[in-house]
């Protein structure tokens, strides 16, 4: 015939709700519930969303972000607000679409910010205005580790940063990361695993984050 | 056989992976209510008339308009963050909502930032993207045999949906037989099974169940099914109406899906949510054979599913370019790709998403010249 075929398309199976998170966030609460109600409109379901996730996106697009995160951020929750009525999925779809959504928002912030340079002032406006309701000291202590962490991981190859991040902070699935990385899975899974364990054998990172 | 996603197991206990999921701070928190506002804003007006319904069932009215008034007040007299004031005026015009004022950044210490709403591009959709292609299989071989196109029907989840009629207003549906309507209230909840993402080609059951205010079945009411298709204008009837059993229930079924449909069930003064269900495309990738030497060969890509003049890329794995192209009329596109003296070279043939179907990507690789 003169011609062979090598595949045909194959989706793995969805739906399954998680009741495991691949990272080590403290929460793990089921969030569907709290999904059917943000859709619906009650704002404590899309707080319960937000307090899940939005800490997770920060510290993705630390690593992921050349410009400013915290706009990049807001822009990704106004996208997700925006749409939320007419998403359909469960809270790993919801999770992968948030993250997606976020690094599409950080491309082109990348490319707005590559087309129209700005210059940068000292921000006044943070002075003074930490929040003090938690211990500050364990704050303090937690927030170097985990901000020096970031900026280890930064040091990775871009890709394979990306891949830690939204594999380990993100949650999010193999399969899943693969697909919005443009990667096979098991691209992603070596990629993850020497990247981790290129920062975990490091004996000068693990001084430093110790 | 499909691993599990236990490999991070090994790394638990590293100080590195410890800092990176560490609970979040409370710094990382600030900014829940000017999330939560903007969330308020954003909500169709629908949704929130459904939700302040029901919150109205638990606080008093005057608590319900303080609830819903404040964040627009907030964004009104520009006391919301100024990144967040940005985008809501930028991005929700019709609230009227005022510019901030650019005395300062929010954090980032960058001054007078003009409004930028760029638009990725590649559409983000609020369709979940945690169905990953399949990746190619190590035993994929240029003579495996094809598998149905189907084969996947079910690897996606069943949805309900129900939404209350709307408050007294008379609906356009067909007139029924001399059974009294259901009083205001009523129900129809809508179920599309294999689920809300099918593989092109797949045939849907949509069963509905109509009930009463006090949850009750609704036995012999007339539901007829409708849907909404790309370029066909208003909704379309599927099928013969049918009545509702003893349990207040209706099964239709509708014929294989080749296109992306809104479905919505109708009975009288009640109407289910509108379901959309999209499809996706089945992708197919025939390789040339090729002989010792060559330096390239052909690739085919057949998209069932897509229409002509939709488009194809072909990357080759690990790298950013790729070669594009459109599909013809018999829904086929050609790409030429090197051909690699001893090595296998990984490609992925990936289809965009149109107002037809979902995007959907097929790895695929093609061996070393003159094996096959």
């Amino acid at each position: 015939m003169g011609t062979a075929l090598i595949a045909t398309s194959h989706r793995r199976p969805r739906g399954r709700a998680r009741r495991s998170d691949p990272s080590g966030f403290a929460t793990d609460e089921p969030l569907d519930d709290a999904l059917d109600r943000a859709r619906a409109g009650d704002e404590s379901g899309f707080a319960e969303l937000w307090r899940e996730l939005h800490p997770r996106l920060l510290r993705y697009l630390r690593v992921r972000c050349t410009g400013n995160h915290e706009d990049v951020a807001a822009e990704t929750w106004l996208h997700v607000v925006r749409d939320l009525h007419s998403f359909i999925g469960n809270v790993d779809g919801f999770r992968a679409w948030v993250f997606t959504v976020a690094r599409h928002r950080a491309i082109d912030a990348a490319r707005a910010s590559a087309a129209r340079p700005q210059i940068s002032v000292p921000d006044f406006s943070a002075v003074g205005r930490q929040p003090t309701s938690a211990p500050a000291e364990s704050e303090a202590l937690e927030r170097i580790s985990t901000e020096r962490a970031l900026k280890l991981v930064k040091r990775l190859p871009a890709e394979q940063a990306e891949m830690v991040m939204l594999r380990v902070v993100a949650g999010l699935d193999v399969p899943v990361v693969a697909d919005i990385v443009g990667k096979s899975p098991g691209a992603v899974r070596v990629s993850v695993h020497r990247g981790l364990r290129t920062l975990s054998r490091d004996p000068q990172i693990r001084s430093e984050v110790v | 056989m499909r691993r599990r996603d236990d490999d991070l197991s090994p790394f638990r206990d590293d100080p590195v992976f410890e800092a990176l999921t560490a609970p979040a701070t409370e710094t990382e928190l600030v900014g829940e209510a000017e999330a939560v506002a903007a969330f308020r804003e954003a909500m169709p007006a629908r949704v929130k008339r459904r939700s302040a319904a029901r919150i109205a069932t638990t606080t008093t009215a005057a608590a319900v308009t303080l609830a819903v008034s404040g964040g627009a007040a907030a964004a009104y007299t520009a006391h919301l963050p100024e990144s967040w004031q940005a985008k809501l005026h930028a991005d929700l015009p019709a609230l009227d909502i005022p510019a901030p004022h650019h005395h300062h950044h929010s954090s980032g210490g960058v001054v007078a930032k003009p409004v930028v709403t760029p638009h990725p591009t590649v559409a983000t959709t609020p369709t979940p993207a945690a169905t990953g292609a399949g990746s190619p299989s190590p035993h994929a071989s240029p003579s495996l045999a094809p598998t149905s196109p189907l084969a996947s029907p079910s690897a996606t989840p069943s949805l309900s949906v129900v939404v209350p009629p709307p408050s007294s207003t008379p609906t356009t549906s067909p007139t029924s037989t001399s059974v009294s309507p259901p009083a205001s209230g009523a129900q129809l909840a809508m179920h599309v099974s294999p689920g809300a993402r099918v593989t092109v080609g797949t045939q849907l059951t949509v069963d509905g169940t109509l009930t009463a205010p006090d949850g009750t079945a609704v036995a012999s009411r007339r539901v007829v099914l409708l849907e909404r298709v790309v370029g066909r204008r208003g909704w379309n009837r599927v099928g013969a109406p049918l009545q509702t059993s003893a349990a207040g229930q209706v099964t239709f079924s509708v014929p294989a899906l080749q296109q992306n449909v809104r479905l919505v069930l109708h009975s009288r003064h009640v109407r289910s949510a509108v379901q959309k269900v999209v499809v996706i495309p089945v992708i197919r990738v025939d390789v040339a054979p090729t002989s010792a030497g060559d330096t390239s060969t052909t690739v085919t890509v057949s998209v069932a599913g897509g229409e002509p003049g939709d488009v194809v890329v072909l990357r080759e794995a690990g790298t950013r370019t790729g070669q594009r192209a459109s599909l013809s009329g018999s829904a086929t596109a050609t790409f030429t790709v090197a051909v690699s003296q001893r090595e296998v070279i990984h490609y992925r043939a990936f289809v965009p998403r149109t107002k037809e179907h979902a995007s959907h990507s097929l790895p695929f690789y093609v061996p070393p010249s003159g094996s096959g």
